[in-house]
This record gives C-alpha cells, structure tokens and sequence, in this order.
C-alpha cells in the first residue's frame, strides 16, 4: 500500500517567494489525484518536491510510511513524467526507457525482459531503435511513460503530461494515460492547468492558488460545490458567471443594476446565517441559464451581445447591465449581436458567495 | 603554396604544365633538422594532448560554474570572463601575451619544465575561452532532461558524463577545433621554451629549413613541407565537421 502524505508542506524560494504554503494533502493507494491550478499556482513545485527535485522549506513528505524528507531522490522509488518528456535525444528510445535500470545495475537479462513488457504494453516495438529526434508528439509521450513506468515505482508522477501534444492527441493519451494507471495500480499525482484534462482523468483533484489547496473533491464535488470565488471560476467552461449583488432582507431578493431575483427561502435563510454582509456575488454557470426569445414570467432582459456557435452547442454572450454574461444554448439557437433576449436562471443550481470572504455561503 | 609544392625549380606559374608530385617523397628527406615525421609527430603529440586537456578541463569546469550555485560561483565566472577578454591578464596563457611571458617562462623554469613537453602542453590546458563557450551551452540544456536522469538513479558524475558530454559534442567539436588549430600553429611559446632540436614542432621545424637554407631556391620543397603542415588541420576539420557548423553557428542545445 502506497500512500503519500503532504504535512504542512511549505516552499519558499530566495526570501519570500512563497512557491507551496503549508499544504497538507492525503493521497490514498492506487489514486489517481491532480494537481490543478493556474500558472505559478505551485502545483509544479509540490509535484517536485514529492519527487525530491526541490527540498522542502518545511513540512514532512511520506511515501508509503517512509518519511522521504531526506531521502534522494533516486532512492525515493518514484518515476516522473516530465513537461517536454525530458527524452535523451543521443540515446535511442530503447537506451532511454531502460537507463532506469542500468542505472539500478539490474541484470542484462532481466532488463531485456522488461524492455520487451514495457514495449509490448506501450506498442512502442517498433519505436525501439530510433532517437527522439524521430518519434512524434505522441510516440515520445509513449517513450516517457515507458522509461517510467519501466521499474515498477512506487509512485507516478506527472508534470503536465499532456501539455506538448497536439488537441486530438490530448483527447486520446488522457483516457491512455488513465488506463495505464488503472492496469498498474500505481497511486499517481499529476499536475494540470487544464481542468477538463483534470475532470476527465482524476478520482480526486485539488485546486490550488497562491501555493495553497483551495479544493479538495472530486470532479462533480468541485463543480457542484466550489466552496470559494477562485474554485468556482476556475472550474467549468465556459466559467461561471459572477454577478454582484445585494441581498434585502425584506423583499428576499437579490438585487443587482439589472434585476431584482427573488429566492427560495431555504436559500434565504443560508445568506442570513452565514453572509458577513448584505453585500454577495451571485455564481451561475452559462449551463444554468435558459434563454427565450420572448419576456416570461420572472425573466430578465439582456442584450445579445455575441454569439459563438461552437457545433454541439452555441456560446451566446449577454450584456446585462454594466457586465457580460455568458450563457449555453442548445446549437440551433439562433440570434443576432443587439437583439434582446430574456434569461431566466436555475435556481436549483445557483450559487452565492460572500463578496468580502469570497466564501461560498450557498 | 599547393601549387608552389608541386612546381617544378625555377619561376612559378599558376597551373605547372609538369607537376612533380615525387616533391612530397622528397620533402621527407629535405627536412632533417628534426626528421618532418618526428616534427610532425611532435606537433600531433603536444596539440592532441592539449587539445583533450583542455577539453576535459573546460567541460568540468563548465558544468560546475554552469549547474551549480554554490559560494563564490559568480566570481569565478566573471574571472573567467576577465580571463577572456583581459588577454595580457590571463592567469595561465593559453599562447602567452608578451606580457605575462617572461612570467611564464620563470614558472616553466622553477616547475623544471623548460625544454619539455610539459611546457608545451600543460600550461594552455586552462582556457578561459572554451570554458565560457562551453557554460553558456550547458546553460541552454534544460534542467528537466538533468532532473530525469537524476530521478532515475544517475549519480552527479554521470549526470556529466552520460547526459551533458554527449549533449554537448557540437560544442565540443567546435572548440576542439579552435584549439587544435591554436596549439598547432602556436610559433612563439615552442620558440622560446624549446631547444632540443627532436621536440621541435611542425612551427618550428620550418623556421629550420629557412635558417639552413637561406634561400627560396627549394621553396617547392619548403612548399611541400608545409602542406604536410596543413594536413592534420584539414583532417581533424573533416572529422569534426559534422557538428561543426551547428556548434560554431548556434551554441544552444536543441532538443531533438
């Protein structure tokens, strides 16, 4: 059983560029757990950190029950996929995938059996002889995870693995790379700035901003739940949509330059409780938000103000007030830049955060 | 001075209606002060050994200022810089300037070196010049290609030499070059330092056949020498010519 174990992990690069700040993270056995977040968020650092690339400021790593802290990095059993692959370009693709364990001083026989495994569960027979120079996008991605998944390790991991590969690629290794983990059980972290790569390949992922883990869930957790401003933008595409506003008590109604929303009390009665103040942003996700082409009861008057059809659906983008907002509309919608439309929200999937904690409170 | 070499005795013309290429078998006999095979052979022994010298010291002390960050490490490259550009500061001359040459011979007296081998080869080994060209390659190399192989179990000398020396082979042929060619043409320190006639270099060897001589009347034959000269030069440039141009026209790593 391999479990990795984050303890107040915290990174300082120079003085007080704060790179990881006291990230405390529990990755179980066999997980497939990503790391996601913008650029400069820290996601890399952690990742190297496990790995033993960069020594902690502070804070304790445990690989199974082993604290790892100061072990190096070659003896921490840990393979890693790097952004740009990091192939040796003067070895060839065979030298390359087996340099783990010439580097171990495992028998000739031995590593000749591995190769041929390795090879046979990447479909990569026919790529042994030749030199990075002469694979494709692809084919080096293969070439990478062959070299590390060659020795067995302990733990995988995965620093932006998708990154260099071409849109369709992409779309196909994540579901490979995906099946690859489940085939060998390897616990893995894997560092994105791709949510949708994130959704589509993690059991769990943890948001991270500013060094630290916004959210910890699952792929629905986060997207049903974001629990803060950061969360919720970051997850979903398009992002979701914030809308500032102010609750009155009274009339149980949010009220913003554009409209006034009346809401459910359950929903009423969270704000009260837990707002700081009557000051909120409303979050709703362009998925919520129904158009119709002509005024219903509750609904609100926008402006089209473009529109992107995109095949299986049409991104339409709304002026309402001094903001744009955007909303999904089935792909035969059709409308033009400066007709009016009305929008009604679901209420079921809305969502407000507290202005000033940017906190979600619903 | 082909031409020359193959010319008849007597005026020389531009295309020799009789070329008299047995001047290249009489070049071996016109050369006694040394034998040209024992100039010849002096020349390949001190330049090749210099030339392996200094690229094994360069290359290490390359990487070092290049992949480490340790105290000081920014002081020895700008005195390394200075090195390069202050020519008559060097601390160890690579051809000495006139400057730091009676120093220089001094040094090679008190080491007991005058008139050795040793003090044709050892005191260009250190080359300020190769050392940069050869960090500011190693610069260029991404740290994720160190970091694997680090993951992977290579040990820091591997690290060097499995990774960054093969890596860097454009870099090295280049400067390989530059100083095979200084240290084969070098005249002024082999002047000084050498007067054994068999430790003679090719350099010097020639001046010899002037002094004998006297006269242009077997500039052929002094032609002829002199192409034997050229040829190693020639040789090691085709060797290296594969990574020549990339390593003299983009000094940076390319990952593919």
């Amino acid at each position: 059983m391999v479990e990795v174990i984050l303890e107040k992990l915290t990174k300082v690069f120079g003085k007080n560029t704060v790179a990881v700040d006291n990230v405390n993270l529990h990755i179980k056995d066999k997980e497939f757990l990503v790391l996601l977040g913008p650029s400069g968020c820290g996601k890399t650092t952690t990742l190297r950190c496990i790995a033993g690339l960069e020594t902690p400021t502070s804070g304790s790593i445990y690989i199974g029950d082993r604290l790892v802290n100061d072990v190096s990095e070659k003896d921490r059993d840990v393979a890693m996929v790097f952004q740009t692959f990091a192939l040796w370009p003067h070895m060839k693709v065979k030298d390359n995938i087996t340099f783990p364990l010439k580097m171990h001083k495992v028998p000739k026989e031995e590593i000749k059996k591995k190769l041929n495994e390795t090879a046979k569960l990447l479909e990569m027979s026919h790529l042994l002889d030749r030199v990075p120079g002469q694979l494709s996008g692809g084919e080096a991605q293969r070439v990478a995870l062959g070299r590390a998944i060659i020795r067995d390790p302990k733990v995988f991991l995965l620093d932006e693995p998708l990154a260099n590969l071409d849109a369709k690629l992409r779309v196909h290794m994540r579901v490979e790379i995906r099946k690859l983990q489940e085939k060998l059980g390897v616990t893995t972290v894997c560092v994105t700035h791709d949510q949708v790569e994130a959704m589509a390949m993690a059991d769990r992922i943890a948001v991270m901003h500013q060094g630290k883990i916004g959210q910890l869930g699952t792929a629905s957790d986060l997207y049903d739940q974001p629990q803060d401003l950061f969360v919720a933008g970051f997850i979903g595409s398009p992002p979701m949509n914030f809308i500032d506003c102010t609750y009155e008590e009274e009339k149980k109604a949010l009220i913003s330059e554009a409209f006034s929303l009346e809401i459910p009390k359950n929903l009423a009665i969270e704000i009260k409780e837990h707002a700081t103040s009557s000051e909120v942003i409303l979050g709703v996700r362009p998925q919520d938000i129904a158009l119709h082409e002509k005024q219903t009861p509750n609904s609100i008057s926008t402006e089209v103000y473009a529109m992107e059809p995109l095949g299986s659906e049409a991104i339409v983008d709304l002026r309402l007030g001094d903001i744009i907002i955007k909303a999904v509309a089935p792909p035969t919608y059709r409308t033009r830049p400066g007709d009016t439309t009305w929008i009604i929200f679901n209420m079921d999937r809305i969502h407000v955060l507290d202005k000033k904690t940017e906190k979600a409170i619903v | 001075m082909f031409i020359v070499a193959i010319s008849d005795w007597g005026p020389i013309t531009w295309l020799p209606l009789n070329p008299r290429w047995e001047n290249f078998v009489y070049a071996w006999s016109y050369m006694q002060y040394p034998p040209l095979w024992r100039a010849l052979l002096n020349s390949v022994i001190v330049s090749f050994s210099r030339t392996l010298l200094v690229l094994s010291a360069s290359s290490l002390t390359a990487y070092a200022l290049a992949m480490y960050k340790f105290r000081g490490s920014r002081v020895v490259f700008w005195v390394v810089l200075s090195a390069m550009f202050m020519g008559s500061f060097r601390l160890i001359p690579v051809v000495p300037g006139v400057i730091t040459l009676i120093p220089s011979v001094m040094l090679m007296f008190w080491f007991g070196w005058l008139d050795t081998y040793w003090a044709l080869i050892i005191p260009g080994f250190v080359n300020a010049y190769s050392v940069f060209l050869l960090r500011q390659y190693m610069i260029t190399v991404p740290d994720e290609v160190l970091d694997a192989a680090r993951l992977y179990g290579c040990s820091e000398f591997g690290l060097f030499w499995r990774i960054m020396l093969p890596l860097c082979k454009p870099a090295l042929a280049a400067i390989g070059l530059i100083n095979f060619v200084w240290s084969w043409n070098d005249f002024l320190w082999p002047l000084i330092i050498i007067s054994d006639q068999n430790k003679f270099t090719m350099q010097l060897a020639l001046m010899g056949l002037w002094d004998i001589h006297g006269s242009l009347s077997q500039l052929n034959l002094v032609s002829a020498c002199t192409v034997y000269a050229t040829l190693p030069l020639i040789i090691f440039s085709i060797i290296t010519s594969k990574h020549l141009i990339k390593g003299f026209t983009g000094l940076t790593y390319t990952k593919r």
